[in-house]
């Protein structure tokens, strides 16, 4: 059954190395292998998810083994190495709904975890397996010295898997993801129809989807790791897509980096579960019913427990967007409209609320504080931005930073089926804003707000599926939006009755969702309404083709049904119900142990609440926006600083650019400097010192040593010189010298002479 | 007897084409640059053949007996025929007892298989040479021999004459052929590495004065230095000693903060294929003796200077990746990275602390993953921006731009060699960082964290330097012809791998991994004996 | 009337010498100086005599005269073969005008 989820995800990545290899000679066939391999892809998703929606609640788990009794069921006891074994084949899966467990847990803990399938093979391999060494040892006694036989059953990883679990928050990711990606492939092939790259274009959307998928279906966080640093990639690619202009490469710079800050984060995780787990396993980590492990958790102490927790969710802050690595999202809005909405909207900035879900056991509860506070700081400021942008992308930018806020917020308090169902809804309601603001862009040229305004008339098709939208991110009634957010709210509500300390963090979600719906219907309002501001742009402007407003149709409806809306009467689990089998035991256990309970009984107050906010939001922005009782230029004369702190983004820009970027280019200029003059100086110093060293030592050797031999020379030289004077050469006054001697000679010996 | 000719071709078979050279029939340019190409291409397919036969090593329990094992049997005269040991005595005094002693492993296999790669696409690179070309040739086979001789020989004499072999022609090669302060690079990178040889043969000389019987035999060394015990050849004292002369004398070479100033130089004025060369193999040597020679002869040197070690470490990968940061030469920022790069190789051999042969072998087995990686991805970059420079005629970051529009093919072949020394999942770069990385936090959280802040500015530098070369549109480059066949043929092999090894590092690491495992082990069981005895005394 | 003893061929032994001597300083001429030589050898060979005759030499003094009488020969031999290419060089034999070895 894995075999599906496998097969899926692997489609698009062959559609990509077929279009890297091929682009040239397929051109404008490219979109067509994409979408066609989106969609297959789409359609296994389908397939899968049938298979587990098929399920009546209650029965979902245990798996029936006859539906997939094809499959190894490993035995409990297998755990460990045994799973890094090689499979060989990808598709060999493994079974990890326990068959004896399963029942009498669903009994005692409530909903567990559905079918999971699990398979693995290895990716890189540290330690050969601990069969092949003891029978090394075994027949090659001599051996012993050479590895201990205490080694053997060293504890520690010694294999790097890439696998895949599937469950049905995996099966739901998954849909979702194939979903808005088919949607969206088919919407670009009308967007991007006239652009240079366009091959190029798709070929990053198909590793896009590729490596998305891939994480979805991770069964480790090492392989979740590698994915997300792909998807990272693509993000990069098509932020930078139009890579001529500087503010697009400087944007793609940018949200590369910064992820790469939460990335770090990540990898501090990763080496706390490696170092104290010593697995990066889904199902070593986190016991079937979503408990951490307790054996694993026995040998961490909280202090790395929480670090691996927040290093983890440091992950998910760069990733999602989150407070205060937020900033590259907005300027991610340089990239192509549709990758915007797919990538920057609803698949991988979602990855990080998805992450955090997968992780939930592991967060300790001062984790999860930080999660919740991040999360509530989050939603709000960025719901503040939104108010005053006026470039409709980077409003949306914004509404999805604050979206994803209440994500973030919502599981960080125990809200583990709100958060994921507010992930899948707005997932829809994102995707379709982004793409409806494209279809605008499109049609029009601009992406300024000012220069719009009465479009209605000209993009009818477009403008109604907009507002299907701005109704869903608002929280109207009978809309997903309005399901998920109320389930936030309520959590929010049971949460803060039971922790009365973080009240203040708690208002943030009823304040923001005011806001929200605020400045939805004003960007709604200043787009299609009220009269043309900028004639030029409104003369041109013209309604999308059907390759356009067709995927918009689509989305609209998945957005307004996609919280499986239980007036449909529809024979299928609704969405909360759905996402609830899948909900870990410590989602409901410890500090929140009877939570969601509460938080159901609390359903009514809280979609009063919800729609209350919303419905004052909108209110506002009729007041403004359409019918103008108010201007909006008043309220900025009004509150200046407000409004410039609000312009100016809270100033994060500026404060990141002199407090990081521009300190880490002095430090490394001082650096270089360093190198240059102090080490190299040092050296070349030296070598100078050397030279001048070998010069006086020549000196030395010149004046001292060779000037005593040449002394002893020419001293002997001169002596020669004043004896040749007595070779006179006159015969004569040599035989007087001779006699003159001899007698002198024999009178010495007379005078000496005694006997 | 087929693997003692196999293993003496390969590295001698340059050494004879270099001398081949010296006949009057290669009177031409074209015929020199074109025997020198045969004879490397030859070469790496021998180093192949080579892989082949270790591969068929493998007995009936699937895994290929450890390396010193098959010396040792050699040594007792029970030369099995195809054991890729050959041994014979060379020069055998009553003084020195000196041998031709060769032998691979795993280890030194990836990096000969390496070597034979790299070289012929330096050989490919070389096409562009005009001056001496016939000289130009001759060096650069006898370089290959010098390469091939240090990761092959098994006797520490002979290793170091290798080491210093590949000295000479290097010299020259950048002296003669390279950039306008060509002289001043030249002698520096002499001066340095002959500095580090005269520390290593030091040492060298105190391990054979003071082994009983007297040996130059690495693989004996290496069980005598493992020897604990009061009575142990080699004191611990002995031990740290030579391990600090050793060490630096690899760390030159590797190079690690604050021995590196010699490589930005070096490979500035180098010529392409020659920087190709040094990045792609030479500073392997570094690494390679670490773990051949330095800390398996020398573990008690190695425990007590693991924490100095591994901030050397951190800090060449923090310092490199600054350092890069603020260069506005191409060529300059590149070298820079290699000192970053490496970095994780010397944290990734400092962790042996952690005393768990299963977490070391991360550390270990990343940075042998890490330094067949670099090879690859910073051969590929010295390559890509000798064929910019070749057409632009200047390094300045500044004044280029938009090449991604002028040239596509270069620069996606460019984008996939960056993100690889960027260490992106899917490339080479990634896996040996994100081990050594890991097992670094396992020796200490410090260490690892702050060599994973490397991870940001790593992007950050090969960011910024993809943004202002290949992004943006620029007027002064148009026309500017795109990559040749014959350039895209020389990178493509290693854009290939690059892809290949992070796609699946089991490929390398299937072979790799179980000698480096063999490896740890033995410096795990020399730790725990070492903190056995301190438990002991206490 | 002289008796004869050692003194006496002493004494004429002395003035022999003495002239010879005189004679080898006083005459520029270089078969001069060659005379003057061999007055010397005679006077050393009266001695030689005399002392074979009065001392304890016995034989010895004669035989050493002898000796000298035939070295005396040979000396002037080559003195005047010396003498002859001398003048053959310089065509004199002043030996004054022989200083071309002087320092």
């Amino acid at each position: 059954m894995g075999l599906i989820w496998v097969i899926a995800t692997l489609v698009p990545l062959a559609a990509f190395v077929v279009q890297i290899l091929f682009g040239s000679v397929l051109k404008r066939a490219n979109a067509y292998i994409a979408t066609g391999a989106i969609g297959f892809s789409f359609f296994l998703s389908t397939m899968g998810m049938l298979w587990y929606a098929s399920f009546k609640p209650g029965v979902l788990s245990p798996p029936g083994h006859h539906a997939h009794h094809e499959e190894v069921v490993e035995g409990a006891g297998a755990a460990g190495h045994a799973d890094h074994s090689h499979d060989g084949e990808a598709g060999e899966a493994t079974d990890h709904g326990h068959e004896d467990a399963g029942h009498d847990s669903e009994a005692d803990h409530g909903p567990v975890n559905p079918v999971a399938f699990e398979g693995s093979i290895s990716w890189a391999t540290l330690i050969r397996g601990e069969d092949t060494l003891s029978k090394v040892l075994r027949e090659n006694p001599a051996l012993g010295d050479l590895i201990g036989p205490e080694d053997l059953r060293e504890e520690g990883p010694g294999v790097v898997s890439v696998g895949y679990r599937i469950d049905n928050i995996t099966a739901l990711m998954f849909f979702m993801v194939t979903l808005i990606a088919t949607c969206i492939h088919v919407y670009s092939m009308g967007y991007m129809d006239h652009e240079p790259r366009y091959g190029r274009f798709f070929a990053y959307l198909s590793l896009f989807c590729f490596s998305m998928l891939a994480l979805v279906v991770s069964n480790n966080f090492f392989q979740v790791f590698m994915c997300w640093e792909l998807v990272g990639l693509c993000s990069y690619f098509l932020i930078g897509f139009y890579y001529e202009k500087k503010s697009a490469s400087c944007a793609a710079n940018k949200a590369f980096i910064t992820n790469r800050i939460g990335d770090v984060g990540f990898i501090v995780g990763l080496m706390v579960l490696f170092s104290t787990f010593g697995t990066f396993s889904f199902s070593e980590i986190f016991t079937p019913e979503g408990m951490l492990n307790p054996e694993l958790a026995a040998k961490a102490d909280t202090f790395w427990l929480t670090v691996a927790g927040i290093g983890i969710f440091v992950g998910c802050v760069g990733k999602s967007a989150q407070f205060p690595l937020h900033v590259w999202l907005p300027d991610a809005m340089e990239g192509p409209t549709p990758v915007s909405a797919l990538i920057h909207a609803a698949t991988m900035v979602a990855a990080g609320v998805y992450l955090i879900a997968r992780s939930f056991p592991l967060f300790t509860p001062e984790a999860l504080l930080v999660i919740t506070y991040i999360g509530g700081i989050t939603l709000f400021v960025a719901a503040t931005i939104a108010i005053v942008a006026t470039d409709i992308k980077k409003a949306l930018a914004y509404s999805t930073v604050s979206q994803l806020g209440y994500m973030v917020m919502v599981l960080g308090i125990g809200g583990w089926i709100a958060g994921l169902m507010h992930l899948i809804t707005h997932a829809f309601f994102k995707a379709l804003l982004f793409l409806c603001s494209g279809s605008v862009i499109h049609g029009t040229g601009t992406q300024e707000m000012p220069q719009m305004g009465g479009l209605y008339k000209k993009m009818p098709k477009t403008a109604l599926t907009m507002l299907v939208g701005v109704l869903c991110i608002s929280g109207f009634p009978l809309t997903s939006g309005f399901y998920s957010k109320d389930a936030i709210i309520a959590q929010v509500l049971a949460y803060g009755e039971s922790n009365p300390e973080h009240t203040f963090i708690l208002l943030l979600p009823g304040i923001s969702a005011g806001i929200t719906a605020f400045y939805m219907f004003r960007l709604w309002f200043m787009t299609f309404v009220g009269t043309p501001r900028d004639k030029h742009v409104h003369d041109h402007a013209h309604e999308s083709g059907d390759l356009m407003t067709v995927p918009l149709v689509i989305l609209a409806c998945c957005a307004f049904l996609a919280a499986g809306v239980p007036w449909l009467g529809l024979p299928i689990p609704s969405l909360e119900s759905f996402i609830g089998f899948g909900q870990p035991a410590a989602a409901d256990s410890g500090q929140f142990a009877g939570l969601t309970a509460r938080a159901h009984e609390l359903h009514g107050v809280a979609s009063v609440v919800a729609s209350g906010c919303a419905l004052l939001g909108t209110v506002l922005a009729v007041a403004i926006y359409w019918k103008g009782y108010l201007s909006p230029s008043e309220a900025q004369r009004q509150f200046p600083r407000v409004y410039d702190l609000l312009i100016n983004k809270w100033y994060f820009d500026e404060i990141y650019r002199y407090l990081a970027v521009r300190p880490a280019m002095a430090f490394g200029r001082m650096v270089a400097w360093f190198d240059k003059n102090v080490i190299d100086g040092a050296l070349d110093g030296s070598a100078d010192l050397t030279v001048r060293g070998s010069n006086f030592e020549g000196r030395f050797d010149l004046g001292i040593v060779d000037g005593m031999v040449n002394w002893i020379g020419s001293t002997f030289f001169e002596t020669g010189v004043s004896l040749k004077r007595v070779q006179t050469g006159w015969l004569r006054g040599y035989v007087v010298t001779i006699a003159l001697g001899a007698v002198a000679l024999v009178a010495l010996g007379a005078f000496l002479y005694t006997p | 007897m087929i693997d003692t000719v196999l293993l003496t071709l390969i590295l001698f078979l340059p050494a004879l084409g270099a001398a081949m050279l010296a006949l009057p029939f290669f009177d031409s340019d074209e015929k020199s640059k074109h025997w020198m190409l045969i004879n490397t291409i030859a070469t790496f397919g021998l180093t192949l053949l080579l892989l082949g036969d270790f591969l068929e090593l493998t007995n009936e329990q699937g895994f290929v007996p450890p390396l010193s094992e098959r010396a040792l049997a050699t040594a007792d005269g029970q030369n099995a025929p195809n054991d890729l040991v050959v041994r014979v005595p060379w020069i055998s005094s009553s003084a020195f007892n000196i041998e031709y002693y060769l032998g691979v492993d795993g280890i030194s296999l990836s990096l000969i298989v390496l070597t034979g790669l790299i070289s012929v696409l330096g050989a490919a690179a070389s096409f562009s040479v005009k001056k001496f070309t016939r000289g130009y040739c001759i060096l650069f086979l006898l370089l290959e021999t010098g390469m091939m001789g240090v990761f092959l020989s098994l006797d520490f004499f002979l290793f170091y004459i290798f080491w210093e072999v590949m000295l000479l022609p290097m010299y020259f090669l950048i002296g003669i052929w390279g950039g306008p302060r060509r002289e001043y690079a030249a002698i520096k990178f002499f001066l340095y590495t002959l500095f580090g040889g005269v520390l290593m043969l030091i040492a060298m000389l105190g391990f054979y004065f003071n082994s009983d019987p007297n040996t130059f035999d690495i693989i004996r060394l290496q069980q005598i230095g493992q020897t604990t015990g009061p009575d142990a050849p080699f004191s611990p004292f002995f031990q740290r000693v030579m391990f600090v002369l050793l060490f630096i004398g690899f760390a030159i070479k590797l190079p690690a903060v604050p021995f590196h100033t010699w490589l930005p130089d070096a490979h500035v004025e180098a010529p392409t294929p020659i920087s190709m060369i040094l990045a792609g193999v030479l500073l392997k040597m570094g690494g390679y003796g670490l773990i051949r020679i330095a800390y398996p002869i020398c573990p008690d040197g190695a425990y007590f200077f693991a924490v100095p070690v591994a901030v050397i470490g951190v800090v060449s990968i923090i310092y490199g990746a600054f350092a890069a940061m603020a260069q506005q030469d191409f060529k300059k920022l590149v070298a820079y990275s290699s000192v970053s790069h490496m970095g994780y190789v010397t944290l990734g051999i400092a962790v042996l602390p952690i005393l768990s042969p299963v977490y070391y072998t991360w550390g270990m087995a990343g940075a042998m993953f890490q330094m067949i990686a670099h090879g690859i991805s910073s051969a590929g970059m010295f390559f890509l921006v000798g064929v910019i420079y070749e057409r632009a005629h200047h390094r300045d970051l500044n004044r280029f731009g938009g090449l991604m529009n002028i040239m596509p093919v270069y620069g996606a072949l460019s984008i996939v060699i960056f993100f690889a020394g960027m260490g992106l999942p899917g490339l080479c770069g990634f896996p040996g960082e994100i081990f050594t990385v890991l097992a670094g936090f396992k020796f200490g959280a410090a260490f690892g964290i702050i060599a994973a802040f490397g991870v940001i500015l790593t992007a950050g530098y090969i960011l910024w330097t993809v943004q202002r070369v290949y992004l943006g549109s620029n007027k002064q480059y148009e026309g500017t012809p795109d990559i040749t066949t014959w350039e895209t043929l020389t990178v493509l092999p290693l854009v290939f791998l690059s892809i290949l090894l992070g796609v699946y590092p089991d490929l390398l690491l299937g072979w790799m991994a179980p000698d480096v495992e063999v490896l740890v082990r033995d410096l795990t069981d020399y730790g725990r004996s070492l903190t056995d005895v301190v438990t002991a005394a206490k | 009337m002289l008796i004869p003893s050692l003194q006496i061929y002493l004494l004429v032994g002395a003035v022999l010498f003495t002239t010879g001597l005189l004679c080898m300083v006083t005459k520029r001429n270089a078969i001069g100086v060659l005379m003057g030589v061999e007055l010397i050898l005679t006077a050393s060979n009266i001695n030689f005599v005399a002392f074979s005759r009065y001392g304890k030499l016995g034989l010895d003094g004669q035989l050493v005269s002898l000796f000298v009488i035939v070295l005396a020969a040979g000396e002037a031999a080559i003195a005047l073969a010396i003498a002859m290419n001398f003048y053959n060089n310089f065509e004199t034999i002043d030996v004054d005008r022989a200083s071309n070895l002087k320092g």
